[in-house]
Parts: structure tokens; C-alpha cells; sequence
């Protein structure tokens, strides 16, 4: 399958008063046609810029894009200009956000801001753009969608906000959307409307998903493959069941290790040690080695390689290198 | 031995007034509640936001003056001037938010010694700092963090902070009003382990409210489901996570994403949580229930024992059977 968004070798970093500060560290992501993509981590951990970079979304003066290309349909979109970046966002790459309060404009009625979207990409009358409306809001499960447009963001529930937001993302059919942290500001029962509605619309669609989650449950019901990231780095990449049923990632086995068993309330939970590193303080080697059990001598200096542990299943650890797995 | 013992707590909002000063509408946060907590031990509650958890642990500990209903501490009658004392000392509680819930203008030792200071204990500074690095210790930080500030420290070393000044005074029951859900995975379980070994070692009860139903299923032995102000079922933990009575409980379970990736995943569930304000008329879950006929649409159920040690708040539950 070839790559639509092909992610290599990217470090953002940001001008700050202490420095240069560096948000992600190599990255590398490529997201398939049509294939639903997780990236899991705890905050800070980088997902989100991640997800902005290959938008661009980062503040121009402030992001420094160090190394590394980002390829949309085998086309490098990092040197490309704002004008025509704007070409590619909303039309062939949208994002719905987190929060669904704060990304809708609280002065503009729903109906506005979807058709906004609209006129920009297919130049149509104001009338056809509200139909159209109409039919996006029906699309996502909203009731009486011709009420619903001439309504403000603060008249509607959390979920109704988060429908609009993915009514909005979706108006012009592109092919790859970015879901971050959706469904983090809903209740349950909520969460699993969007969460199906959002399955539901990619079937239909046929278009690509880059989940961004620090939830695994959430990503394990969507996701098919799976980046999880820690400190500015991807430490480990598979398919959803290599993740899930076989982690190789000493940081990956500690989160799925901090989740309660449902079968045995009560057991203590292993988790994992300490905290996150402090962007400015990053330690040498693996940058996950102060609160790995399984540190060796080799960690505390070295960055460890990528190593390839199973089909698809890639991670970076100085744990499973072949010599040490051999000897 | 019964710690706590709320019974029939109401705690209404009025929402604007007109130009006589009269309320123009009424919220009630919740509704006849009744609940027990013993000695020793963690009672759950779950709910989504808005459904009274935080405001009924806020008015059992009186921390909204005025309301209905009773707290009993220890069969004492809280009102009662020289009880509701030892019971406002005894029952501590920790917040969600770590980072609104400590003065930011005080440091961690102040803010530690600020309930021993309200009730004229440790006096001598020396003792006061030894009882602070004592209170420290015992939340797994350095003595050294007494001189600092909150905004120096993560979320999770915030919540500890939050927790020592909970044990400052030694209470017997700590209300813990969603103190994880704050904080990243790998933190909330340090929390947690955390809690529970403070729970053994000095012998805490805990009233533990969360939404994230999983960790308190983890935490909890009995566990309490609330749903827009009433409680709705009540159960040891096991048996209400395992086998849910009310249709509610089952909705909430189900939509819980499994880290499973061969899970199938929630069934589509019905409809939205209503408004407090405009409270369907009869059981307020009968919009969204599965199973709702005449008689929910007009008929509010009431909390009954449906088995062992096991209460549900609905028409069609029979006999601890379900549906």
C-alpha cells in the first residue's frame, strides 16, 4: 500500500526564552489510503505537534522544522507556502481538535462556520452551501440539523459540539483526517457515539484516520496500526495486536501495565516508576532509561537503533537487539 | 462498624431570579441519596459529569451549607455541635484538579500545615516541620519539597501534595473526588498504589469517585452508579461491574473501550444525557432506556434491595435477575 502521508525523519523544535526546545525527535509516520493509524502517548509526549507538523499548523515564527521531509502523495509540503497549504488543509487533510468548546467560534452560529469551510474549497451560493450544511449535521447524527445551524456553539452538549467539529472536518471529503484526542472531553457514553459515528463516516468515505489518544482502549477499538511515542519519539510501531498481545517496548508494556484487570480488582498495578523527562532535560541514550526496570549499562548512553521484532512490528530498544538475544 | 451514614441528602440550585429575587428555576444536583460507608473501607462512585457525584460528596461534608437530609459520624447526628466537629476534622477530602487546589502563593509546607495551624496543632515550629517531613515521607517525597512552591512540581507530584494535607490531621475517612483523572496513565497508577497503601497502613476509608469506571472497579468494594442526581444502583464491586442490573450501569459498562484490539466494541447507544434543568418526567433514564415502558414514563422509580446486599432504582429489575 503506498503512503498518502509519508512522515520521515521529522524533528520539530521551538523557540523558547530558555532555548530551543525540542518537541519531536525523528519521527517517523506513514499513514496508508484509507487506513486508520493510532499514536499513543502520555502529554507531552509530542503526539499532537506531530500531527500539526504534517498539517503545518505549527506557528511559523516559533517551530523550527530541524530535519526531515514530510511527503503528502510523494510531495514534500514543507517548503511549500501558506497559500498553498491552505489548498491541501480542509480539501485533502482535515483535523478535528480535543477541545470542542474552545475550536468553535463562540460568535458564529454552527451554520456559518460549517458553510465557511464550504465556499472556500467549491466556490457555490450561500443557499446550496447551507444545504449542503444540513446534510453534514444529519450525516453525524444530529437531530433537526436546520434548527441546529442557526445555533450557537454554547446552545449545544459536549457531543453535539465534537458531531459539528467532525461535520466540519468532513464538508469537503478529504482523504486523510486527524482525530485529536476526540472524544478526551466526553463522557463515556458519548465517546462511544463518536467513536462509532467516526468508524461509520471512514467506511463510508474511504478515507484515512490518524488517531491521536492517550486512551488504549479508545485506540485499541479503532485502530489498526499503532505509533506509540514517549518523549518526542516513536519508541515502538505495530499492528494493534502486536502492540496489544505482544509489547516489546519496556515503556509500552508499563501502560498496558498501569490498566486495571477487570478479572482481578484489587491486583497491585505494576505501571511504571517516576515521570516524564523535562524537554530540557533530556536524558542521553534512551530517553526512557531512568525509569526502565530493564535498564542495562548500554542504555544510560547510547540511543538505541530501530529493530524489527515481528511483521510490521518495529521498536527501539536495546532490549531486543539481536546480539544481546543470541548471547 | 458504620463511619458515615448519609441518608436522604437533597441539594438543590436555584438558577437565576426574577426582579423579586425569586428563583426562576430549580436544579436539583441531587436527590435523595442515601449512603454507608464503614470503617475501613472504599466505596465507588460512578457517574458522567453532571450527574451530582463531586456535589454529593461536597454537601455530605458540608462544604455547601444549607440542605437536605441527615449525616450521620459514627450514629451521631453531624449537627450536632461537638460531633459535626470531630466529623469535619475526621473526613478529609482531595481534589481533582491538582493545580487549582493548592495556593499558589504558599509554600508545600504552608500549605500542608495549614489544617494542623486551624486547629492549634503542632504550634512549635520544629515540631511543625518534623510533622510536615513526616507527612511527606509518607506521600513519597522528599523533605526537601516542604520549601518549594506547587508550580515547581508535576501533576502528580501536586496531587500528592494534596493528599498529605489530607492526612495532616490524621482523619479517618478521605473523600477522594476524581484525584486521578488529572493525570497520565503511568502517573494515576503510582496514585493509586499509592492510596491503597496508605489505606492499609492507616486503616483509611475512602469514598472514591471517578468516571472512569475500570479504576474504580479496581479500587472499590462496593460500588454506587449515579445517573442526573439519583443514585441508580449499588452493589459490591464485582458483582455490579460483572453483571450490571440497571440498564444504565449496563450502557456505561459496555461503552467502555477495552484495551483489546479483538473487542468488539460498544453496542450504539441511545440518545443524549438530558438537561438537570428539564428532568423527564418519571425515570429520568426512561428516554434512553431499552427497556422503557408506561409505567417508567410516568412512575420515578426508588432505590430497593434487588438481592444480597445489592440495591437498583428501576421498574423492570426483578429480584436481582438481569434484564
Amino acid at each position: 500500500m503506498k503512503p498518502i502521508l509519508e512522515i520521515s525523519h521529522v524533528s520539530v523544535a521551538f523557540h523558547t526564552y530558555r532555548g530551543l526546545l525540542e518537541a519531536v525527535h525523528d519521527v517517523s509516520i506513514a499513514v496508508g489510503e484509507g487506513e486508520t493509524v493510532g499514536i499513543v502517548g502520555e502529554s507531552g509526549c509530542g503526539k499532537s505537534v506531530t500531527a500539526q507538523a504534517a498539517m503545518k499548523l505549527l506557528p511559523a515564527g516559533t517551530a523550527v522544522y530541524s530535519q526531515g521531509q514530510i511527503c503528502w502523495d510523494g510531495q514534500n509540503v514543507l517548503p511549500l507556502t501558506e497559500r498553498e497549504m491552505n489548498m491541501l488543509r480542509g480539501r485533502e487533510m482535515a483535523m478535528i481538535f480535543q477541545d470542542p468548546m474552545t475550536s468553535l467560534n463562540p460568535v458564529f452560529t454552527i451554520g456559518s462556520q460549517i458553510c465557511e469551510g464550504l465556499r472556500l474549497h467549491q466556490p457555490m451560493e450561500s443557499r446550496c452551501a447551507e444545504e449542503m450544511a444540513v446534510g453534514l449535521l444529519r450525516s453525524v447524527g444530529i437531530t433537526s440539523p436546520e434548527k441546529r445551524l442557526r445555533q450557537y456553539p454554547h446552545e449545544l452538549s459536549g457531543g453535539m459540539r465534537q458531531r459539528c467539529l467532525i461535520a466540519m472536518a468532513l464538508s469537503c471529503s478529504p482523504r486523510l483526517l486527524f482525530a485529536d484526542e476526540p472524544t478526551t472531553a466526553l463522557d463515556v457514553t458519548t465517546e462511544a457515539q463518536v467513536l462509532s459515528l467516526l468508524q461509520r463516516l471512514q467506511q463510508d468515505m474511504g478515507m484515512a484516520v490518524v488517531l491521536i489518544s492517550h486512551n488504549l482502549g479508545v485506540i485499541a477499538r479503532m485502530c489498526r496500526r499503532i505509533y506509540v511515542m514517549y518523549a518526542g519519539c516513536v519508541v515502538e510501531e505495530g499492528t494493534a495486536s502486536e502492540i496489544f498481545y505482544r509489547p516489546a517496548h519496556p515503556y509500552t508494556q508499563g501502560l498496558l501495565a498501569s490498566l486495571p484487570d477487570p478479572d482481578h480488582p484489587g491486583r497491585t498495578l505494576t505501571g511504571i516508576e517516576g515521570q516524564a523527562p523535562d524537554l530540557f532535560h533530556m536524558p542521553s541514550g534512551c530517553r526512557f532509561f531512568p525509569r526502565c526496570r530493564q535498564a542495562m549499562h548500554i542504555c544510560t548512553h547510547a540511543v538505541p537503533p530501530v529493530y524489527t521484532v515481528g511483521e510490521g512490528h518495529q521498536t527501539a530498544c536495546w532490549l531486543v537487539c539481536p546480539e544481546r538475544r543470541r548471547s | 462498624m458504620e463511619l458515615i451514614d448519609a441518608r436522604h441528602i437533597t441539594k438543590v440550585f436555584t438558577v437565576g431570579t426574577d426582579w423579586l429575587g425569586r428563583p426562576k428555576k430549580v436544579l436539583a444536583a441531587v436527590q435523595d441519596m442515601s449512603l454507608v460507608i464503614h470503617q475501613g473501607e472504599t466505596v465507588g462512585l460512578v457517574g458522567e459529569s453532571g450527574c451530582g457525584k463531586s456535589t454529593f460528596a461536597r454537601t455530605v461534608l458540608g462544604l455547601y451549607g444549607k440542605t437536605g437530609g441527615t449525616v450521620l459520624y459514627k450514629g451521631r447526628d453531624t449537627r450536632d455541635l461537638a460531633a459535626g466537629e470531630l466529623y469535619r476534622r475526621q473526613v478529609q477530602m482531595i481534589f481533582q484538579d491538582p493545580y487549582s487546589s493548592l495556593d499558589p502563593r504558599m509554600t508545600v509546607e504552608e500549605i500542608i500545615s495549614e489544617p494542623l495551624r486551624n486547629y492549634h496543632l503542632c504550634a512549635d515550629g520544629r515540631e511543625r516541620r518534623k510533622r510536615v517531613a513526616g507527612l511527606l515521607n509518607q506521600v513519597d517525597l522528599r523533605a526537601e519539597a516542604a520549601q518549594r512552591y506547587p508550580h515547581e512540581f508535576s501533576g502528580g507530584q501536586r496531587q500528592r501534595v494534596g493528599i498529605a494535607r489530607a492526612l495532616a490531621l490524621e482523619p479517618e475517612c478521605i473523600f477522594c473526588d476524581e484525584p486521578i483523572s488529572a493525570l497520565d496513565v503511568s502517573v494515576q497508577v503510582q496514585i493509586v498504589n499509592m492510596l491503597r497503601r496508605l489505606q492499609q497502613e492507616l486503616g483509611l476509608s475512602y469514598l472514591f469517585i471517578a468516571h472512569d469506571l475500570t479504576m474504580v472497579h479496581h479500587m472499590s468494594r462496593r460500588i454506587g452508579v449515579m445517573y442526573l442526581g439519583r443514585l441508580v444502583e449499588l452493589g459490591p464491586g464485582s458483582e455490579v461491574f460483572c453483571r450490571p442490573l440497571h440498564p444504565y450501569t449496563q450502557l456505561l459498562i459496555a461503552s467502555v473501550p477495552r484495551p483489546d484490539p479483538a473487542d468488539p466494541g460498544a453496542p450504539d447507544a441511545a440518545g443524549e444525557v438530558p438537561s438537570p434543568l428539564e428532568l423527564p418526567a418519571g425515570c429520568v433514564f426512561h428516554p434512553r432506556c431499552p427497556y422503557a415502558n408506561q409505567r417508567c414514563r410516568t412512575e420515578t422509580p426508588v432505590l430497593r434491595q434487588v438481592g444480597a446486599d445489592r440495591f437498583a432504582a428501576c421498574h423492570q429489575v426483578q429480584g436481582g435477575d438481569a434484564l
